[in-house]
């Protein structure tokens, strides 16, 4: 397919084949009102003149980290993109539906031609953070960088240098990995596992389930009855292109669906038949007293249970633990003495005893029924239990193994090993210690300290503190990390970190800490290529569309350049650029997931942006497990679902990773002692503006949906507050002021703060902007060490 | 109410007191009680004539402001066929051309008087066609508010309100003013202060309406349909101290007027006191804008 | 037999994402205050303390609405300098050239469909992306939601298929200007007597 505007006639660069191809294609709605030559010679063009491609390339929407990978089909003139519009292939169908894009991707040219971009190398004149540079040449750069990250590898070591967790690109030649294969050529680099996302549920799910790919191909959804999305956004986040559009289909196809979450979403408007509001934190006294009502109505699948779980009742429990306390032991209150009636669970959650019990007779009753965790709920204290609690809802229920069901957990979909984000090979690191990542301001501070007690695998202990910090597609480095206050005054303290280098696009929050800034392109301005995300069925490839501006340079061309000061430029690159790395990547693909993937050229000639395979026969997770749970059993010790997790129990830490899961108090919550001072609950919800902190800035996206903080009017009023008033919201660790929306679509006593605003404090350090990370705080989860910036308590004031 | 909804306020108030005080004008000059000798008339009427003028080019230019993109203002006579904007321009255009007209032929003042009677009159229905139109624009089907008896009501008492409050106010500037009184003896300023016993009773009944209109208009929308009670909040809420105030100036501009009559009583040269009649045009003025702020700020349209 | 397209909007599934304003915005430059597509979300209802559960009564849909090109404009009938034309298909454009920035369409028009342009000084208004159409292609917004939920096509095509809903709450009576628009309802906009609902999100649209 050649798209090239040839002649005048023919306005959008599609050959007339093509064009009526593509026309026709459309069907019902191919509508012609006469012939173009008269159109344009009437007023509206004059007034809306026709756009002239010149030509029009599908590619794939900038990955950063939203949960989405979708199309956007990106019309280029005088070498500046114009327009951006988004799949447009034909047959939109359920099995190969098109990746349609959302505000994000299609508001995607007010960042790409912003004029905050990065123009050159800068380097830091004032004090580190307060944001003041000159410009350098890149050749100045390069030397500072070789020569401190010489000395720090001389006088610290490589286990000193850190390259943080950051997800702001996934095209394979820009992203951290870049700079992890720079620093892995040269000695290596502390590393890191875990995620700011999903750090307790990747965790936690497998203790139940030995493995992440607990769920069924999303094609599969179509075929549940009922469906339970707790704490799980999917329009809003998007996680996955189309998961949205699947529960429509599903709802469609007779399915009830429920949505458990503090506010009403927009998920929750769009697809949920009922919203039930809970208090944040508290997820497993609901599914507790679900599991109550289930057990001593004999609504569980008590042949299903016998069959294939552990740990469920006292005649199940792993052997040499038979007198511990099994489930169903919790649930009644045999030990404890507090049945976990939906009583005891309203008072807890403030869900009626009435909506519990109904709920749980339905996804008990109504078969096959999906419990969908979302990642919200276990960004908390205890996020593990609750993750644990779904998984054990969903065995209760018999809704694994089936179409239409659903284990809950991380639910990796059922497939063939993807989706892997990144291929871009970093090669083997020489220092095999590492940290969770979210504890990287530990091992700033107290890195020799840090050991396994603390997460770090690897190595019994680290042997530095990281004193080198080599950021790369990051704004975690102040603005995700938990407790902003503390982190920027770690990083001023120029003897903790010695030296910081950022990739950046934009002068960030992060990118003010760096002491050089390093100007890098944008997606559309090198050659990419993606998957598509946790469900992802697809690659598409991101041809390079228009030049890098200014002194802008691709992540993999700054490492390279680097690498040969280091003298391993040709180890770096292979003889490749990025073109022939994306070409290697296919291969890649077409060894494992996409065997008819075409390849480069063929793949760039098309100009088809994506290849995807259609799904027909959608796959199920544990089917086989469930066919013949002797044959196929599963990788945990038992071969079974582990309902009690012998693992667990094993850690000797009741208090803090019971080895079934039972609802703890959070370490800040309306019920201890602190909720004197700061009464509210403050939640941080992926916004739709926003890709984490990407787009901050996008005047577009920011027009529809600005930053503020989401307030009860039953809240509201207490404090004598108005919708649009400014407000203070500020708890122990920093006070952020902006303005609030009073909404009805939240939970009293709780409050949101839609995260990854840019940090913007004034001169009395208050956040004008709105970052809830200046609140939440550093402490991590017991079992995954992952984060908990969800669970702090604030306060609400008018400003 | 939007910013740019301030040049109207003017705008209105500027056209409707111009046509009132046109109006009142002859008013006094064809009253059979105090009718005037066409001399006086002539040297009172042509400073009143040319401020009115003067005020309706004003209003024209302020109209412009409210314009977007006003190089293209000759396209608003485009759409007579269904649009009240048009036509309210359109009639304005025939007010103002009639009361050019009406002057030229006046200064001249050599033509007969029946042809000057009877241009006046075309000018004043002209003008009140003018206000008339401008009324309709605003009764738009979409903006239930607005879409009542209570506009053209407003639309009318503000002329007359202001119209004769402008009339008493140039009388007295007149009198005062040594270029003028030296044309007009004693006898004609006696004359002169004759309508002011009957135009006053006049506004007064005005005032006394005024003050019922806006409690009923209050009335209509508090007890209306959702839209109409939307407005009714606007004003409750937003505005409620500008509606007190309004109150107030109505009812000060009354009792004011009423010690003004009474004093006429005794004392019948109070014409010639002139700062009595600058605060009393100044209240009425004052509370013509804020009723006309009122009027836009509670603009509420059905749908989205 | 005349022509009128219209648009078909699923508010039961509008989740409210706006890719449809920002394709808009994208293919017509507009935004930063002028937006021809709008996304209004409707919110009301109440809490109910029951101890120390929360009973929420809490309704919310959203409406994302353009301009309708109503068989009936009123937009045409006032605007003063007939830039606001309606062409035979149906479409409502405004010819930027003629229009003066009186915005008295803005002020008639049910919908909030004209969008005025500070700096031009002019109105501006949703196109239907006419020049999609007649290359017989679908208007970008309706492309563009990832839920689904726009459809354009003729009108009576559109009422055959969907019904010929063209009202919910807060829209206006359609008889006003026969709107060229097929809703599907929202389950919390239908009979809800009790329950006042209101544009919650005002400062976005
Ligand atoms: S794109 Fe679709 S779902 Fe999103 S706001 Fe627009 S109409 Fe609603
Ligand atoms: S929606 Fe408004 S602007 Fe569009 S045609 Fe109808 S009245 Fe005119
Ligand atoms: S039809 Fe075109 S102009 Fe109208 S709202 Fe949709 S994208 Fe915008």
């Amino acid at each position: 397919m050649k798209e090239r505007a040839d002649n005048s006639n023919n306005p959008f660069g599609l050959s007339r084949r093509e064009f009526l191809k593509w026309s026709s294609a459309l069907g019902a709605t191919a509508l012609s009102v006469g012939g173009i030559s008269e159109v344009i010679g009437s007023i509206e063009s004059k007034t809306h003149p026709f756009v002239l491609a010149d030509r029009i390339v599908r590619t794939g929407c900038p990955a950063h980290n939203c949960g989405g990978r979708c199309l956007l089909k990106v019309f280029v003139k005088d070498e500046k993109i114009i327009r951006i519009e988004t799949d447009d292939r034909p047959n939109d169908s359920i099995e190969d539906p098109q990746l349609r894009a959302c505000i994000r991707g299609r508001a995607y040219r007010k960042r790409q031609y912003h004029p905050d971009r990065l123009k050159y190398p800068l380097k830091r004149i004032g004090k580190r953070g307060e944001g003041k540079f000159e410009r350098i040449s890149w050749d100045e750069a390069y030397d500072i960088i070789v020569s401190e990250i010489k000395r720090i590898k001389d006088t610290y070591g490589n286990s000193s240098i850190y390259v943080p967790y950051g997800t702001g690109s996934y095209n394979q030649v820009n992203g951290r990995q870049t700079a992890v294969r720079l620093f892995n050529l040269i000695g290596g680099s502390l590393g890191f596992y875990n995620s700011y996302s999903w750090a307790a549920i990747s965790k936690a799910t497998p203790y139940v389930f030995g493995t992440s790919v607990t769920g069924n191909q999303r094609q599969d959804w179509v075929n549940s009855k009922y469906i339970i999305m707790w704490s799980w956004n999917p329009c809003e986040m998007r996680d996955g292109t189309n998961s949205e559009y699947f529960l429509k289909k599903a709802k469609e196809n007779g399915a009830r669906i429920i949505c458990i979450d503090p506010r009403m979403s927009m998920s929750a408007v769009a697809l949920a038949d009922e919203w039930i509001p809970i208090r944040p934190g508290t997820d497993v006294a609901m599914m507790s007293a679900m599991a109550y009502v289930m057990i001593t109505q004999d609504l569980y699948d008590q042949e299903f249970v016998k069959k294939y779980c552990v740990g469920f009742d006292s005649s199940q429990m792993p052997e040499g633990l038979e007198r511990e306390e099994s489930y169903k032991d919790y649930i009644l209150g045999i030990r404890d003495g507090i049945p976990k009636t939906p009583q005891w669970a309203e008072e807890i959650t403030t869900v009626p005893k009435e909506t519990i019990i109904n709920i749980a007779h339905e996804y008990a009753t109504i078969k096959p029924a999906m419990l969908y965790q979302g990642y919200g709920m276990q960004r908390r204290a205890y996020g593990e239990t609750a993750v644990i609690g779904g998984c054990v809802l969903a065995a209760l229920s018999g809704n694994i193994g089936i179409p239409g069901g659903c284990a809950s957990g991380i639910a990796l979909q059922a497939d063939d090993g993807g989706p892997f984000w990144n291929v871009f090979p970093t090669g083997p690191n020489p220092i095999k210690t590492r940290i969770p990542t979210f504890l990287w301001t530990e091992a700033v501070l107290r890195g020799q300290e840090l050991s396994v007690a603390e997460g770090v695998v690897g190595a019994d202990k680290l042997d530095n503190n990281v004193k080198l910090i080599y950021a790369v597609a990051t704004n975690a480095l102040i603005n995700q990390h938990a407790n902003v206050n503390r982190t920027a005054k770690i990083l001023e303290d120029e003897k903790l970190v010695e030296f910081i280098v950022v990739h950046e696009q934009f002068m960030t929050p992060t990118a003010k800490f760096a002491d050089i800034v390093l100007p890098v392109c944008t997606q559309f301005e090198v050659w990419g290529l993606e998957d598509g995300w946790k469900y992802g069925d697809e690659v598409i490839l991101m041809p390079k569309i228009v030049d890098p501006p200014f002194e802008t340079k691709s992540d993999y061309q700054i490492c390279s350049e680097i690498a040969d000061r280091f003298g391993v430029k040709y180890q770096y690159t292979e003889g490749r650029t990025e073109k022939d790395w994306i070409e290697w990547t296919i291969e890649e693909y077409r060894k494992t997931r996409f065997p008819n993937v075409p390849n480069l050229k063929e793949f760039e000639k098309s100009n088809k942006g994506v290849y995807s395979t259609p799904i027909t026969e959608p796959k199920i997770a544990f089917r086989d497990f469930r066919n013949n749970p002797q044959k196929n059993p599963l990788k945990t010790p038992s071969g079974r679902i582990e309902i009690f997790s012998k693992t667990l129990f094993e850690m000797q830490k009741p208090c803090t990773i019971p080895p079934i899961p039972k609802y703890i108090q959070e370490w800040e919550s309306p019920f201890g002692e602190e909720a004197k001072k700061y009464p509210l609950q403050a939640v941080g919800h992926h916004y739709m503006g926003r890709v984490h902190s990407t787009h901050d800035n996008n005047e577009w996206t920011d027009e529809a949906f600005p930053q503020r903080v989401f307030i009860n009017p039953v809240d509201a009023l207490e404090r004598n507050v108005e919708d649009g008033d400014e407000v203070k919201v500020f708890n122990d660790r920093g006070t952020i002021i902006i303005k609030c929306r009073v909404t009805k679509r939240i939970l009293p006593g709780v409050i949101d703060i839609p995260q990854g605003a840019w940090w913007t404090p004034d001169k009395n350090g208050i956040d004008r902007r709105g970052c809830i990370n200046v609140l939440t705080s550093e402490k991590w989860t017991p079992l995954a060490f992952g984060n908990a910036q969800h669970t702090i308590m604030v306060q609400l004031e008018k400003a | 109410m939007h910013f740019a909804e301030c040049p109207l306020i003017l705008f209105t108030i500027m056209v409707q007191m111009a046509v009132g005080a046109f109006l009142f004008l002859g008013v006094i000059h064809h009253l059979s009680l105090v009718r005037l000798n066409d001399e006086i008339f002539t040297v009172i009427s042509k400073p009143i004539l040319n401020v009115t003028g003067f005020i309706l080019v004003l209003a024209v230019i302020v109209a412009g402001f409210h314009l977007g993109n006003p190089i293209n203002a000759f396209n608003a006579l485009n759409n007579l066929g269904t649009s009240w904007l048009s036509r309210e321009i359109l009639s304005l255009i025939l007010f103002l051309l009639s009361g050019g007209f009406f002057l030229l032929i006046y200064i001249r003042h050599k033509l007969n008087r029946k042809l000057i009677f009877s241009l006046a009159l075309i000018t004043v229905a002209l003008g009140y066609i003018a206000i008339a139109s401008m009324a309709m624009v605003y009764m738009l089907e979409t903006v239930p508010v607005w879409n009542n008896l209570f506009t053209p009501l407003a639309f009318v008492f503000t002329s007359l309100i202001l119209g004769s409050g402008a009339i008493l106010h140039a009388l007295n500037i007149i009198i005062n003013k040594k270029k003028y009184s030296l044309l007009l003896n004693e006898f004609s300023i006696q004359k002169l202060t004759d309508p002011f016993k009957i135009i006053s009773l006049f506004i007064l009944g005005l005032l006394f309406f005024q003050v019922i209109i806006m409690f009923s208009q209050l009335i209509y929308l508090g007890s209306g349909d959702e839209t109409l009670r939307s407005s009714f909040g606007i004003l409750i809420e937003k505005n409620i101290l500008l509606i007190i105030l309004r109150l107030l100036l109505l009812l000060s501009a009354f009792l004011w007027l009423i010690s003004l009559l009474v004093k006429y009583n005794r004392t019948r040269d109070l014409l010639l006191k002139r700062k009595y009649y600058a605060l009393y045009f100044g209240i009425l003025l004052l509370e013509e804008l804020i009723g006309r702020y009122l009027f836009y700020a509670m603009y509420f349209r059905i749908g989205v | 037999m005349k022509k009128q397209y219209a648009f078909y909007i699923d508010t039961s599934r509008c989740s409210g994402c706006k890719a449809c304003q920002a394709a808009c915005n994208d293919k017509h430059n507009t935004g930063n205050g002028i937006l021809w597509r709008r996304v209004y979300e409707v919110s009301g209802g109440d809490w109910i303390r029951k101890g120390n559960a929360w009973l929420p009564q809490v309704f919310a849909y959203n409406i994302s609405m353009a301009c309708n090109h109503c068989e009936d404009p009123i937009c045409v009938k006032t605007c003063p300098t007939k830039a606001i034309y309606q062409r035979k298909d149906g479409i409502v454009l405004i010819d930027e050239n003629k229009c003066i920035g009186c915005r008295y369409c803005e002020w008639s028009c049910p919908y909030g469909a004209p969008q005025y342009d500070s700096n031009k000084g002019v109105m501006t208004k949703c196109t239907f992306c006419y020049d999609y159409i007649n290359e017989g292609k679908n208007p970008s917004c309706v492309d563009a939601c990832p839920m689904r939920v726009l459809e354009f096509g003729e009108f009576k095509e559109l009422k055959k298929k969907y019904g010929e809903l063209a009202e919910v709450y807060p829209l206006p009576d359609s008889s006003i200007t026969k709107p060229a628009l097929v809703i599907n309802p929202h389950k919390d906009s239908l009979n809800k007597p009790d329950i006042y609902l209101a544009i919650s999100n005002k400062e976005e649209v």
